[in-house]
C-alpha cells in the first residue's frame, strides 16, 4: 500500500473580529483533519455547505495558507516548503474548480488557455512543442475535432466544453494529485456523466490520485473508492465507498444518506428527519458537534468531543455512541 | 377537476438576432390538490412557462399564442391591471434563491404585510397578525417577524417565501426551483413542509426543477420539456417506470441513484439546441440516438399514446421496449 497523499491534523482557523475592541474569534473551518489516499485512488470528500471541504481542498494545494498541520505528497511535507521549492512542486499538484463559467479567461482562447501553464513553467518551448502538447490533452480530454475548438474562446463553448479544457488544463503539467471541487455541479444531468467518465479514464492514463469534493452523495458513489463525511469542520466518517453507502454508521451520515432524493418513485424510503441546519462554525458546541441535532445522542457526547477511530477493516468513525 | 389548463401556449423573446422561441407550444393541465411537475435541462423554457403564467415575463417576452386558463379565467386575454388582481391572490411564485428575491433593507414581515395590504386591503394590525399566523403556518418563530433576511438560514429564507407566496389563499403555488441552493437535509424539510401545507390548504402545485429525484418524490404528474416543447406528460409512475419518449429514458439513466445496484449511467451527446434558429422537425433529433430520417423534417405529433400518457416522438411503439426502465 503506497500512500499518495497523507494529511495529519490539518486546520485553518479564519480570524474574525466583529468590532475593533471586541475579542479576536475563529472560524474553524477546518479543525483537526487527517487522511490519506492511496495513489491512484479517488477519495470523495463529502458533506453540506459550510462542512469545511472546499477549505481542506485549498489547504492541501495551499491556494491558501495552513493554520496547522502536515500535508505530504508522495513524502513532500508541502507545508514546510519556501516560496520557490512550492513553486516547483505545483505542476504535481493541480486543480478543477467549480463553475468553468468562471474559472477560464474570457479573454483568451483555448490554446492560449492551456499553453500558458506550459510557459510559465518553462516545461515545453518552442511553438511546434507546444502545439503538439496541447493538441495531445485535447485529445485526451476529447475536445475534438481539435481544429474545431483550438481557437475559441470560453463564451463560444457549452458549460462541458468548458470544463473539459478546464480538465485539460489542469492535466498540461502532467500533476500526480488532482483536487476536484465540484467539477460537474453546474452542468447539466445529461453532460455531467460525460465528465464523470472522462475523469475515470484519465485518472489511469495519467495514473492520477483525486481528492473529489461533492455535495452529492448519489454522485460520490460513481466517482469515489473512498468516502469521507465532514461535519462542521470535522471528519465523522471515512471507509470504503460502497461500505459507507450501504451501512453507515455515524448517525449523521445515516441522516445524509436517507434525505439523498432518489430517481424512482416507487422507491420505499425511511428517511431520519433532522431539525435545524448547520450552525456556523464559530461557538461550537463543546463535546460532540453534531449533538445538537443528532436522533441518537446521549448525555455523554455533550461533555466529550469523539476523536476518529476505527471500528472495522478500514472504517473510522467519529461518534460516541456508534 | 382541473385548476389550471395550459393549451398550445407559445412564448418568445424578443433579441436583436431574431426572437427566442423559449416556449412553443406546449399544454398541460393541473388538477386541484395535485402538483405537477416540470423538469427540463437549463434553458429548456421551464422557467419562461412559470413567468407566462404569472405574466411576469421581463420586458422583451411575449405570450404569442395560446391560453392560460386558470379557474376559468384565460389569463393571456387580460390586461395589467386585471392580471394584479389574479396575481398572488389566486396564482403565486416561490422564486428561485430566496436571498435575491426579498429585499435586503426591509424586515421579512413587513415585505409580506405588504402583499397583504396591496391585495387585500385591510388595517395594518390584521394585516400583521396575518404575518404571524402565515409564520407559524410555515414553522417559523413568530417572534423572529422583525427580522431581516440576513438573519435567517437558508432553509428558513425558503419558508419565508413559502409564507409570502400563501399570504392572500392562492389557488395555485408555482414553485421556481425551490430547494436547488439548499443542502439535502434542509431540502427534506422544506419539501416535507409544502407537502403537508398542500394536503391541509387543498393547494394546487407546478415545481419547476432540473432534479428528476425531487419530481419523483413529491409530484402527481411530470412534464418533460426540452428546447421550449413537452416531450412527455403523463403521471409519475408510469414516466419513470416506462418512458415513452427517447429524451425522457435518457435523462432519467443519467440520474445516479444512492439506492440499490450500481447502474452504468447515461450521457446525452451534444448540448440543447439555440432556441433563435430551433433544429427542424423533432427538436431533440440531433443529440437523440434512435433519430432516423424522418426525425429531421418532420415534427412529431404530440399524442396521447395511452390513457393521460402523452409523448411526442415518432417512433413511440417501436421503442416501447428498448428504452423501458423496467425495475432496473
Amino acid at each position: 500500500m503506497s500512500e499518495e497523499l497523507v494529511v495529519r491534523d490539518l486546520k485553518k482557523w479564519f480570524p474574525r473580529r466583529s468590532g475593533f475592541f471586541s475579542k479576536k474569534e475563529y472560524v474553524r473551518a477546518v479543525d483537526g483533519v487527517s487522511f490519506e489516499i492511496e495513489k491512484g485512488k479517488v477519495l470523495c470528500l463529502a458533506g453540506e455547505s459550510g462542512c469545511g471541504k472546499t477549505t481542506t481542498g485549498r489547504v492541501i494545494l495551499r491556494l491558501i495558507e495552513p493554520t496547522d498541520g502536515h500535508v505530504f505528497l508522495h513524502g513532500v511535507d508541502i507545508f514546510s516548503l519556501g516560496k520557490n521549492e512550492l513553486r516547483r512542486m505545483r505542476p504535481e499538484m493541480q486543480m478543477i474548480f467549480q463553475d468553468p463559467y468562471e474559472s477560464l479567461d474570457p479573454r483568451m482562447d483555448v490554446f492560449s488557455i492551456l499553453a500558458e501553464p506550459l510557459e510559465v513553467n518553462n516545461v515545453v518551448t518552442g511553438y511546434a512543442n507546444l502545439r503538439d502538447r496541447v493538441h495531445k490533452v485535447l485529445d485526451d480530454v476529447r475536445l475534438v475535432p481539435i481544429e474545431e475548438f483550438i481557437r475559441r474562446y470560453p463564451h463560444e463553448l457549452s458549460g462541458g466544453q468548458r470544463q473539459r479544457v478546464a480538465i485539460a488544463r489542469a492535466l498540461m503539467l502532467n500533476p500526480r494529485f488532482m483536487v476536484a471541487d465540484e467539477p460537474v455541479s453546474m452542468l447539466d444531468a445529461s453532460t455531467r456523466t460525460e465528465i464523470l467518465n472522462l475523469l475515470t479514464d484519465l485518472r489511469e492514463k495519467y495514473n492520477l490520485t483525486f481528492l473529489y469534493i461533492t455535495h452529492d452523495l448519489a454522485q460520490a458513489r460513481y466517482v469515489g473508492d473512498q468516502l469521507m463525511i465532514m461535519y462542521l469542520g470535522k471528519v465523522v466518517e471515512r471507509g470504503p465507498m460502497e461500505d459507507v453507502i450501504r451501512d453507515p454508521i455515524h448517525p449523521y451520515t445515516k441522516a445524509l444518506i436517507s434525505n439523498v432524493p432518489v430517481p424512482d418513485p416507487s422507491a420505499e424510503r425511511e428517511r431520519i428527519f433532522i431539525e435545524g441546519e448547520t450552525p456556523t462554525p464559530i461557538d461550537l458546541p463543546e463535546g460532540c458537534r453534531f449533538c445538537p441535532r443528532c436522533t441518537e445522542g446521549e448525555a455523554l457526547c455533550e461533555d466529550e468531543e469523539p476523536e476518529l477511530r476505527k471500528v472495522g477493516a478500514d472504517r473510522w468513525v467519529a461518534c460516541c455512541v456508534a | 377537476m382541473p385548476i389550471l389548463e395550459v393549451r398550445d401556449l407559445v412564448t418568445h423573446y424578443l433579441t436583436m438576432q431574431g426572437p427566442v422561441e423559449a416556449v412553443s407550444g406546449i399544454s398541460f393541465i393541473v388538477d386541484e390538490g395535485q402538483t405537477l411537475g416540470l423538469a427540463g435541462e437549463s434553458g429548456c423554457g421551464k422557467t419562461t412557462v412559470a413567468f407566462s403564467i404569472m405574466g411576469l415575463l421581463p420586458s422583451n417576452g411575449r405570450v404569442i399564442g395560446g391560453e392560460i386558463v386558470l379557474d376559468g379565467v384565460d389569463l393571456v386575454k387580460l390586461d395589467e391591471r386585471e392580471l394584479k388582481q389574479i396575481r398572488w391572490k389566486k396564482v403565486s411564485i416561490v422564486f428561485q434563491g430566496a436571498m435575491n428575491a426579498l429585499n435586503p433593507v426591509i424586515n421579512v414581515g413587513e415585505q409580506i404585510a405588504e402583499v397583504i395590504l396591496e391585495k387585500e386591503g385591510g388595517t395594518k394590525d390584521d394585516a400583521w397578525e396575518r404575518v404571524r399566523s402565515l409564520f407559524e403556518l410555515v414553522e417559523l418563530d413568530p417572534g423572529r417577524v422583525k427580522e431581516f433576511p440576513h438573519e435567517f438560514s437558508g432553509g428558513m429564507r425558503q419558508r419565508v417565501m413559502i409564507a409570502m407566496a400563501l399570504a392572500c389563499n392562492p389557488k395555485l403555488v408555482i414553485a421556481d426551483e425551490p430547494i436547488t441552493a439548499l443542502d439535502v437535509i434542509v431540502q427534506n424539510q422544506i419539501m416535507e413542509l409544502m407537502k403537508s401545507l398542500q394536503r391541509r390548504m387543498n393547494l394546487s402545485q407546478i415545481l419547476i426543477t432540473h432534479d428528476l429525484s425531487v419530481i419523483a418524490e413529491t409530484c402527481d404528474k411530470v412534464g418533460i420539456m426540452y428546447a421550449g416543447k413537452l416531450m412527455e406528460y403523463a403521471d409519475v409512475g408510469p414516466i419513470f417506470k416506462h418512458p415513452l419518449h427517447p429524451y425522457t429514458s435518457l435523462l432519467i439513466g443519467a440520474y445516479p441513484s444512492i439506492v440499490g445496484e450500481k447502474r452504468p449511467l447515461n450521457f446525452i451527446p451534444g448540448a440543447p439546441p439555440n432556441l433563435i434558429d430551433p433544429p427542424k422537425g423533432c427538436r431533440f433529433h440531433p443529440r437523440c440516438p434512435y433519430a432516423k430520417q424522418i426525425c429531421g423534417s418532420k415534427e412529431p405529433g404530440y399524442i396521447e399514446e395511452e390513457p393521460g400518457h402523452h409523448a411526442a416522438c415518432h417512433f413511440v411503439d417501436e421503442l416501447r421496449d428498448t428504452i423501458s426502465l423496467g425495475d432496473g
